[in-house]
């Protein structure tokens, strides 16, 4: 976990939301939100990388372009769980969109060239068809909550899962970032 | 073929292909391929007690019920349905086209509306309210939810497969508000109903998991990469439920829940045999098949399969939603001996806390 924020035995980070979520007057500072959406690849496959899905730690907020399960309105305030890499912007712990996983897929690479293979990625799929409306949404949602934040950035964090089940490892680093500001996706 | 031979009384075509009706016994050319076509109209003609087909009503309509309460709850409706800039939908038209259909511009009554369709629907299919009605309309608004939002998740493209297919049965005959006013007008629904949509619907979950199993192309899933699969999974933070790295220590019990789910998937289409030698036949081989309960060994493998997903890993509705399906597995009469069984442990049960 980035910048040592304390995790309770569900994962979730606790008291840095509290603590925040009792400070109005810190917000509306120029203070910017990176929202975290990872990216990862497995270590046996690591040419995946760009195409498998994306994640984060489970937390606050949890979406996946089905009907179903998508967001905790429960919880106090987004947890926080580090920086980006050039320090202007905080990254949020939120679970963003999954394309569907390429271990369910048909075997398409083989039985279509290598080229249409790439252009038919579920992700790349995704990320042109579903991430630009999905940010929006995401972004919209982070405003109506948070009164502090005047720009939401989503990217896809890419990281790397751990062999026997040891866990993940996050890089910070992002691609497919979008931004977002506070009035262009709110009335 | 004469109109006798076409008849829906499935005892009657029978009873005619086993002693050999007129036409069966034509020594003409084609008088072996009608035998052959009369026993095949006499498979899918066959009827049973409604029991199977209406559990897994219930159990289908009331997953997609509190899926959608759940969708409102956490304010997916919008996202899912509506088209950029606001939500991740396509932006198509509804079918029929005088319906409307979500917007980039003021999407949210719009997904309400079908959001309320979804969940009226699907509360009256699970009641058996007005039930072929309302399995229209459940069918018609899975078919606009494919139009706004056809990157779903698996269980939606099943549940397009499956709610057309209940709709059509005779679901509603047993355990429905449809056969309980039925009987107050005396004019009772039909004990015994069509067989086919349990066998078609059987056989299309049987393929759901074969070709889940033989499609699958990573490595991790098979020997070769150390039956790792699901030990990644628990260690992918988006699917897995505990915080990745806090099961490291049942790392290899997932490797044997990847090579049990791997088995279970690929025997999928050994499950045809099993059913056919449910009660008798095969020989030796069948009567082993029965004796080490092989049948009921792949379907709690199933069960597991599917709990341990719903326990472990976030992925929404779909084992419950697959689950709601294994209904269809069982016979209605193996639902009345499980039924019964019950009751016997149940009624045993009580003299003993009576005296205690």
């Amino acid at each position: 976990v980035a910048d040592g924020a304390r995790v309770d035995h569900r994962g979730r980070y606790r008291h840095r939301a509290r603590r925040r979520s009792t400070d109005p007057h810190a917000a509306r500072h120029g203070a910017l939100a990176g929202v975290d959406a990872r990216s990862f690849d497995r270590p046996s496959r690591s040419a995946d990388r760009a195409a498998r899905a994306l994640a984060t730690d489970q937390g606050a907020f949890c979406s996946e372009p089905t009907v179903g399960r998508v967001f905790d309105h429960r919880r106090a305030s987004l947890p926080d769980v580090g920086r980006s890499p050039d320090g202007t912007h905080r990254i949020l712990d939120i679970a963003l969109s999954r394309p569907r996983s390429r271990s369910h897929a048909l075997r398409r690479h083989a039985r279509v060239p290598p080229r249409p293979q790439r252009l038919q990625s579920e992700s790349q799929h995704w990320r042109e068809r579903h991430l630009p409306g999905f940010a929006s949404w995401l972004a919209r949602k982070i405003f109506e909550r948070e009164r502090r934040f005047d720009e939401v950035r989503v990217g896809m964090e890419r990281g790397r899962i751990l062999a026997r089940g040891e866990g993940f490892e996050p890089s910070g680093e992002f691609d497919y970032v979008l931004v977002r500001r506070r009035d262009e996706v709110l009335p | 073929v004469s109109a006798g031979t076409l008849s829906r009384d499935a005892a009657t075509q029978q009873d005619s292909a086993a002693r050999g009706t007129p036409l069966a016994k034509d020594p003409g050319a084609f008088a072996g391929g009608t035998r052959v076509f009369a026993r095949w109209v006499a498979f899918w003609d066959r009827r049973e007690p409604a029991t199977s087909l209406a559990l897994t009503r219930i159990l289908v309509g009331t997953v997609l019920f509190l899926d959608m309460v759940l969708a409102k709850y956490k304010g997916a409706m919008p996202a899912l349905l509506s088209p950029p800039p606001h939500g991740m939908g396509t932006g198509a038209t509804a079918f029929p086209e005088f319906l409307a259909a979500p917007t980039a511009a003021g999407s949210d009554g719009v997904a309400f509306f079908w959001w309320a369709m979804v969940l009226v629907s699907s509360l009256m299919f699970a009641l058996g309210l007005f039930y072929k009605a309302s399995g229209v309309l459940l069918v018609l608004v899975l078919v606009n939810f494919a139009r706004f939002d056809p990157d779903g998740d698996a269980i939606d493209s099943l549940y397009r497969v499956v709610v057309p297919i209940l709709t059509l049965s005779g679901a509603h005959a047993s355990f429905s508000v449809d056969a309980w006013i039925a009987r107050k007008m005396k004019k009772p629904l039909p004990a015994l109903v069509p067989a086919w949509p349990r066998y078609l619907l059987v056989l299309q979950l049987l393929w759901m998991y074969f070709s889940a199993g033989h499609c699958r192309d990573d490595a991790a899933w098979w020997p070769q990469g150390g039956f790792s699969a699901i030990g990644n999974v628990m260690g992918d933070p988006h699917f897995a439920r505990f915080n990745p790295g806090s099961l490291v220590s049942l790392y290899p019990v997932t490797q044997m829940a990847t090579a049990i789910s791997m088995t279970f998937e690929l025997g999928a289409p050994l499950m045809i045999i099993l059913t056919w030698l449910r009660k008798s036949g095969g020989g030796r081989w069948g009567a082993a098949l029965r004796r080490w309960r092989i049948r009921w060994i792949w379907l709690g493998a199933g069960a597991a399969l599917h709990l341990g997903i719903a326990l472990t890993m976030t992925l929404g509705c779909f084992p419950y939603g697959v689950l709601a399906l294994y209904p269809l597995f069982l016979h209605p009469e193996e639902h009345a001996q499980l039924g019964e069984a019950l009751r016997g442990r149940l009624a045993r049960r009580r003299p003993i806390s009576n005296a205690e």
